[in-house]
């Protein structure tokens, strides 16, 4: 049971007909309040489907399923904005057909493209212009990151409501010292959005971008459909108010007037989506003259010490001019190496002696770094684990391909596909033979030695493998098995990509000793496969969407992890390991942080790119405006100054500081942030030198 | 004790601000001056509100500058670590670049491409464009008498040269800041057998496969800095906010592009001391840089100049003899155009009231001495270096030799004679430790059931001496073990009835099994990232810090390699781990070289003569002084002529050269195959400078008249400078 303060109960007492905006800090309470509001509305008698509970992203959106679904009836209308819009266009469709003549393939409904499949239609086009135009001739990016970027500007465009043909010119604008050459980058960039969102929308597929566009543009205009949205909701709900986009708090002003009853909550120390396009005080002046305000002033997860010097260190950073902390300061710049590995070696000895000597629950340690690489992983939970202490990344990034049973999917899938002219590593078939037929790395080796002895790679029979003696009986058998399988497959028409996986995971990695653990991987690269091929299915032109697929993941394009890994990461008690976002948005606080490389500017990356400036394509900048490099620097301090202020407010008891010189590719590091904590810490016990 | 500083040192330390240039002899005290200079300047609060920044070359430097900075700083109770910032030109250019690289079109996450990957590269882009271009690439090889194996073993020559040598011109075109599209609308006209462009083209593809993959290389981080100072007006303040003072160390080998960056910077305090000695100038033939830059700095009417004539390190005899070789070449070189290699300065000693005044010597301390051949003379040195340690145990030496090959061979003598040895070359073998071991047992993992693989990986791993458990090695590497049945008996347990008595009575079975779980584990772990792999072998094997950083460098760089190529896997990694050039072995270097080096007695330092700049020994020797390596004449053997060719493109890098000079700017060279010689000529005569002025009481020449290279052998002659100072040394000894 929660016990609330005054100011909470005040609030939930409230009668359900007020519309209400809660402000507060970090840790104030208010997702445990909403969470109240939301099942004192079902009480009183409110059907779920009618209130509308808008979160801020799909691993906030868990956070709720635990602890609300199982207790509502009905079913819980829990959506993202982007969610929400495609749901709405699913539903809605034909009234965008006919109001939108640029889609010319008819379909019942439009087709989601995901990440994958959005990036590598851009990555052709983009490639394609580069090799044949001479597009982009001064540019040093690979054209996979160029098409991150570009379609990156389509949807922040879209996000706050930009026409999408004023992007290049607006990027232009907002670029200095442009010389002659330069200038036409961006209309070359343009030429290459409007092939690619044509291509896109003639058939009716929908990416982030062209997602929020045709919603905003097309549905959210229609009369109809705002007549039916305002008699569907009587309830809005919003977590995270200042991490929305404008165009999503410009559909609350439309639902607000005819509401039966709303809360809203908005983080002061938030808005670190700024970059994904949203913008906290347009949404609160969008919703204010609506909503009566409670203000929440205190924290329940941090000490009083720690929140006062975050509030005052924050708003240092945003003037970029730090003062000297005096005072019983519970933060200590402790390690600081030379080399980056010393610096691992320090913070792992430090996190045992916490745990050893200070008997501090594992849990209760974070370990927050801009950036958690495999090395930064590895070193630690070796070292971790030498101690017996548990450790748990929630930042971990991996190629799909990482795991064992994904490699051998897609390595068999080479294999049985000659067409695809992929030839799998030695290593990788090695690999998947000792998977499979469960043997040893030596013997496996010696099959794999067999199978890539001519080309293309054909597995002989096992009376043709030279040192067929050393394999022993039970291997051959085996071998001969699977050999047999694939060569039925190879005999008959080749299957989508898709189901050629779930073939061999029904009929070979199933009965496999680990199958069970990693069925969740096998399955999303499935379902990933399932919805590449449906998303390029309509682009005649690619040849063969199958190979391309592969390619993907061999390419490491596909990422492995999925929200429900995050979930069950966070179920672990163990030393969190994590970066700033990550840490952030989870609802986790420590009574120990450990800040990490706090040298490295990769604290605060820049938010201009070579092809991208989130600065230019926001409602707050026009046009007419010149764009100086002060505005971005006063962004850049004051999201780091969100950062860092959020991350503190997190934080229960102390934090350690952990740097190196140099990093780990040789060079010196000296960010902007181990600059404000020199100064901040001079005059405290900080760091002797 | 206070600080005493000498004539020269005491005008510096008065420095109060604009342009200064210190033109200083071999062991003036340039390090120890400048940062006494910088504790000054702190101390004072002068450097308020900015720092001051240290330019120099190599990192063994900067951190030589830091600790003496910090330690000074300390003694006077001040913040070791505030006021400076010390660091080599390249990390200053990344640190600007890293500003902003999208205003130069560069996403931020950016690889830089080494030297070594460089080379690779080109070598690639050189096979394609020769697939094309066969008939004009043979066009240039002289083909008069010989057979058709010789021709093509030129031509195979000349494919290798040709690489090397376009990787130079890339390097050479950026730093004349020529654009892919510049260049060949500039060489359009030109035939199709003109070298330079071939050069062009290759440039072009080179640019366009960078760009497309988000590299960049070293010469544009030095570019891109340059270019970001000069049109982004805010990056510029705040950089010359920064600095308020800006000392460059080792000004002679300064590029116009590090130059630039420089003035640039101090523009706004107008603070610049620079410190160099152009007699050390021996960097310029084979990189960009410009020994004439310093030497107009100090020719400037708003340069003070103050020169730091006076040194302590060298006993007079070695001081005499280096006066004496800049004094004969002024007046005698056999090459007028040459004598000027060597600038009329002439290094004094500090007299007696010094309290560090020169060492004395017993006798006579310099020899020289000539040899049949190269081995008799590596068996003379390493004799007498392995001797000199015995007898001087508090004592240091150094042996220096011009080539990499070369070294080798001295390294193999005194490796044979079991003297210890620390080598400062480009690529030294203790630093290539690391990724030698992670490469072996890679190597190893990858192809489990080869046998000789897991000898490799044992020989390495198993602790022996020399000569040691080789019936063990002969066993684990031959046909009749299958590690199979050692590693995954089928039986149960391995039936060492099988193993050959030898090795099961000398104990040498007992020794390995110790080590069976070790490479069972890592068997059992292959099908892992390589990248965990990597970390695993380094934890397990208790790397030292420098090889956990190093072993951790090659973990983050293998996700980049892999996407570079999907195809790439733990073999290809082996294969480049195991390579002594790698691009691993080059960050090693950045990491051995953070400790700085100080000469420690009871070792032989074995360097070549370009490391051993900066440096000082107590005993050198100054081997393979050869006309090929020291040439005087015109006529001597030059490095960079390539006899293959035909005459007038022997060497071709000068031609490219000439050729692009003209086209630039209308100036043509007479003959640019002697110009180079004669720069070459200059150059190793300081590089022989160089190395006579390391030595602070002994030193003793050496020379060889044939070189035995593998199957052949070379005849050569010892440098006509050997002769001349072998003179000097003889009348002075008979004086003495």
């Amino acid at each position: 049971m929660i016990s609330w303060d005054q100011k909470q109960q005040e609030i939930l007492k409230r009668p359900l007909g007020s519309k209400i905006l809660v402000k507060g800090p970090v840790g104030c309470g208010k997702t445990a309040l909403l969470k109240t509001r939301y099942l004192q509305y079902i009480e009183e008698g409110f059907d779920s489907q009618g209130v509308l509970l808008l979160v801020m992203n799909r691993s906030q959106s868990l956070l709720w399923h635990n602890e609300i679904d199982e207790e509502i009836p009905g079913r819980v209308v829990r959506t993202s904005y982007f969610g929400f819009m495609q749901q709405q266009l699913q539903k809605y469709w034909p009234l965008v057909l006919a109001r939108c003549p640029e889609i010319e393939t008819k379909g019942i409904t439009p087709t989601f493209l995901t990440f994958e499949v959005s990036q590598f239609l851009m990555d052709e086009a983009i490639s394609h212009y580069r090799e044949k135009k001479g597009f982009f001739s001064t540019v040093t990016a690979p054209s996979d990151r160029i098409a991150i970027e570009l379609t990156g500007n389509l949807a922040r465009a879209a996000l706050a409501g930009i026409p999408h043909d004023q992007i290049g010119m607006r990027l232009q604008k907002g670029s200095s010292n442009l010389q002659g050459m330069d200038q036409r980058i961006y209309h070359e960039m343009d030429q290459i959005l409007d092939h690619y969102r044509s291509m896109c929308l003639k058939k009716g597929c929908l990416d982030y971008g062209l997602t929020a566009e045709i919603y905003s543009r097309i549905l959210l205009q229609d009369p109809e459909y705002q007549k039916a949205l305002k008699e569907q909701y009587r309830v809005v709900l919003v977590d995270n108010l200042e991490e929305l986009t404008p165009l999503a708090a410009e559909l609350l002003t439309l639902l607000l007037p005819n509401l039966e009853g709303a809360m809203l909550c908005f983080c002061v120390d938030g808005g670190y989506s700024r970059f994904y396009g949203a913008d906290p005080e347009y949404a609160l002046e969008k919703v204010k003259d609506y909503c009566e305000i409670v203000e929440l002033r205190d924290s329940y997860t941090c000490n009083p010490e720690i929140m006062n010097f975050a509030g005052s260190f924050g708003a240092e950073i945003k003037k970029g001019q730090v003062k000297p902390h005096d005072g019983n300061l519970q933060v200590e710049w402790e390690i600081d190496e030379m080399l980056r590995s010393e610096m691992l070696r320090k913070v792992g000895e430090r996190v045992c002696s916490l745990v050893k000597e200070e008997n501090v629950p594992p849990s209760e340690i974070a370990i927050v770094a801009p950036f958690v690489d495999p090395v930064m992983e590895c070193t630690l939970a070796e070292h971790l684990s030498r101690e017996g202490i548990p450790a748990v990344n929630i930042a971990r990034r991996r190629r799909a391909k990482d795991n064992p049973f994904v490699n051998a999917l897609i390595t068999l899938a080479c294999l049985a596909h000659p067409q695809f002219k992929i030839l799998p590593s030695f290593t990788d078939i090695a690999n998947t033979v000792s998977l499979v037929l469960g043997m040893d790395p030596i013997r496996s080796s010696l099959v794999a030695d067999a199978i890539t002895h001519e080309r293309p790679y054909m597995f002989p029979r096992i009376e043709d493998v030279r040192q067929r003696e050393r394999i022993g009986f039970s291997n051959a058998e085996r071998y001969e098995y699977i050999r047999d399988w694939l060569l039925e497959y190879m005999r008959g028409k080749a299957l989508p990509i898709e189901e050629f996986f779930r073939k061999v995971f029904l009929e070979i990695l199933i009965s496999l000793p680990k199958a069970q653990e990693n069925m969740m991987a096998c399955q999303q690269v499935i379902d990933s496969a399932s919805s590449f091929l449906k998303g390029l299915a309509l682009f005649t032109e690619i040849q063969d969407p199958n190979r391309e697929f592969v390619m993907a993941v061999l390419k490491g394009s596909k990422a492995a992890e999925s929200l429900v890994d995050v979930e069950k990461a966070l179920e672990i008690e163990g030393v969190l390991l994590t970066t700033p976002i990550h840490y952030l948005y989870t609802s986790k606080n420590s009574s120990i942080q450990i800040w990490c490389d706090i040298r490295s500017s990769s604290w605060i990356p820049r938010d201009i790119k070579e092809l991208s400036n989130p600065y230019v394509l926001s409602r707050s900048w026009s046009p007419k405006q010149e764009f100086s490099p002060e505005w971005e620097e006063a962004a850049m301090l004051e999201k780091l100054a969100v950062l860092v202020q959020c991350l503190l407010k997190r934080c229960k008891e102390r934090v350690i500081l952990a740097s190196s010189q140099y990093n780990s590719q040789g060079y010196e590091d000296d960010g902007i942030l181990s600059a404000f904590w020199e100064e901040a810490l001079q005059k405290s016990k900080g760091r002797e030198s | 004790m206070d600080i005493v500083f000498r004539e020269g040192q005491r005008q510096v330390m008065e420095y109060k601000g604009g342009w200064m240039a210190v033109p200083s002899v071999p062991g003036a005290g340039k390090t120890f001056t400048l940062s006494q200079l910088a504790v000054k300047i702190i101390g004072e609060g002068r450097h308020l509100p900015g720092k001051i920044l240290i330019v120099t070359y190599m990192n063994s430097a900067v951190a030589n500058f830091k600790q003496r900075i910090s330690e000074s700083l300390k003694k006077a109770g001040l913040n070791p670590v505030q006021g400076y910032e010390v660091m080599t030109l390249h990390s200053l250019a990344m640190k600007i670049l890293k500003e902003k690289p999208d205003g130069l079109w560069i996403a931020d996450d950016f690889t830089v491409l080494d030297e070594l990957r460089q080379v690779s590269l080109v070598k690639e882009l050189i096979n394609q464009w020769i697939d094309r271009n066969q008939r004009a690439f043979e066009s240039l090889v002289d083909i008069k008498d010989g057979s058709h194996t010789q021709l093509q073993k030129k031509l195979e020559q000349w494919r290798r040269k040709f690489n090397t040598m376009a990787a130079d011109m890339i390097s050479y075109f950026k730093s004349l800041r020529l654009e892919e599209e510049q260049l060949l609308n500039l060489v359009r006209g030109l035939p199709d057998d003109a070298p330079l462009k071939w050069c062009a083209e290759i440039y072009a593809r080179y640019q366009r496969i960078l760009k497309n993959r988000g590299e960049i290389d070293f010469a544009d981080i030095l570019n891109g800095a340059l270019l970001l100072l000069k049109q982004d007006r805010e990056i510029l303040d705040k950089y010359q906010k920064r600095y308020t003072y800006i000392f460059e160390d080792e000004a002679q080998d300064s590029t116009h592009i590090q130059q630039e960056i420089l003035m640039l910077l101090a523009q706004r305090s107008g603070n610049l001391l620079r410190v160099g000695d152009s007699n050390q100038a021996i960097m310029s033939t084979f990189t960009v840089s410009d020994p004439k830059l310093f030497q107009s700095f100090c020719q400037h009417p708003n340069t003070q100049v103050q020169s730091i004539l006076v040194a302590s390190r060298s006993c007079k005899h070695i001081l005499n003899l280096a006066n004496y070789l800049v004094k004969w070449t002024r007046n005698s070189h056999p090459i007028e155009g040459c004598r000027s290699s060597l600038e009329e300065q002439y290094i004094a000693p500090v007299g007696e009231k010094d309290p560090h005044p020169n060492p004395t010597t017993p006798r006579y301390s310099v020899a020289c001495r000539e040899f049949d051949t190269f081995d008799e003379e590596v068996s003379f040195v390493a004799r007498h270096a392995a001797r000199f340690i015995e007898e001087y145990p508090d004592k240091t030496v150094a042996v220096l030799a011009p080539k990499a090959e070369q070294i080798n061979r001295i390294r193999d003598a005194l490796e044979e004679r079991k003297v210890p040895y620390k080598e400062i070359t480009r690529y030294p073998k203790e630093r290539a430790y690391t990724s030698d071991v992670l490469g072996t047992l890679l190597d190893f993992l990858a192809t489990p059931s080869d046998n000789k693989k897991f000898v490799e990986a044992a020989r390495l791993i198993l602790p022996h001496e020399e000569g040691e458990l080789n019936d063990l090695f002969h066993y684990l590497g031959s046909d009749n073990l299958h590690l199979e049945e050692l590693f995954y008996p089928l039986t149960g347990s391995f039936d060492e009835r099988q193993v050959p008595e030898a090795v099961l009575e000398k104990g040498e079975w007992a020794r390995f099994k110790e080590w069976i779980p070790f490479f069972k584990e890592l068997l059992n772990m292959s099908w892992e990232m390589p990248e965990y792999l990597i970390l695993h072998i380094a934890e397990r094997l208790g790397f030292s810090p420098e090889q956990m950083a190093i072993a951790q460098k090659i973990a983050s760089d293998v996700r980049y390699l892999m996407s570079l190529n999907p195809r790439w896997s733990l073999l290809d990694l082996a294969q480049e781990l195991k390579e002594i050039q790698n691009s691993f072995n080059y960050f090693a270097n950045i990491v051995y070289d953070m400790q700085g080096y100080e000469a420690k007695p009871g070792e032989v330092t074995l360097a070549t003569y370009h490391k051993a700049k900066g440096l000082e020994w107590d005993t050198v020797f100054l081997t393979s002084v050869t006309a090929g390596d020291f040439p005087a004449f015109l006529s001597d053997p030059y490095l960079s002529d390539y006899g293959f060719l035909k005459e007038e493109y022997r060497n071709p890098v000068a031609v490219v050269k000439a050729q692009l000079a003209s086209l630039l700017h209308g100036v043509s060279t007479d003959d640019p195959v002697k110009q180079a010689r004669m720069d070459t000529i200059g150059e190793r005569l300081r590089l022989l400078y160089v190395g006579i002025t390391r030595a602070k009481e002994n030193l003793v020449l050496t020379a060889h008249r044939s070189y035995a290279y593998s199957d052949w052998t070379f005849s050569t002659k010892p440098s006509h400078y050997f002769n001349v100072l072998k003179k000097y040394i003889m009348e002075q000894e008979a004086i003495s």
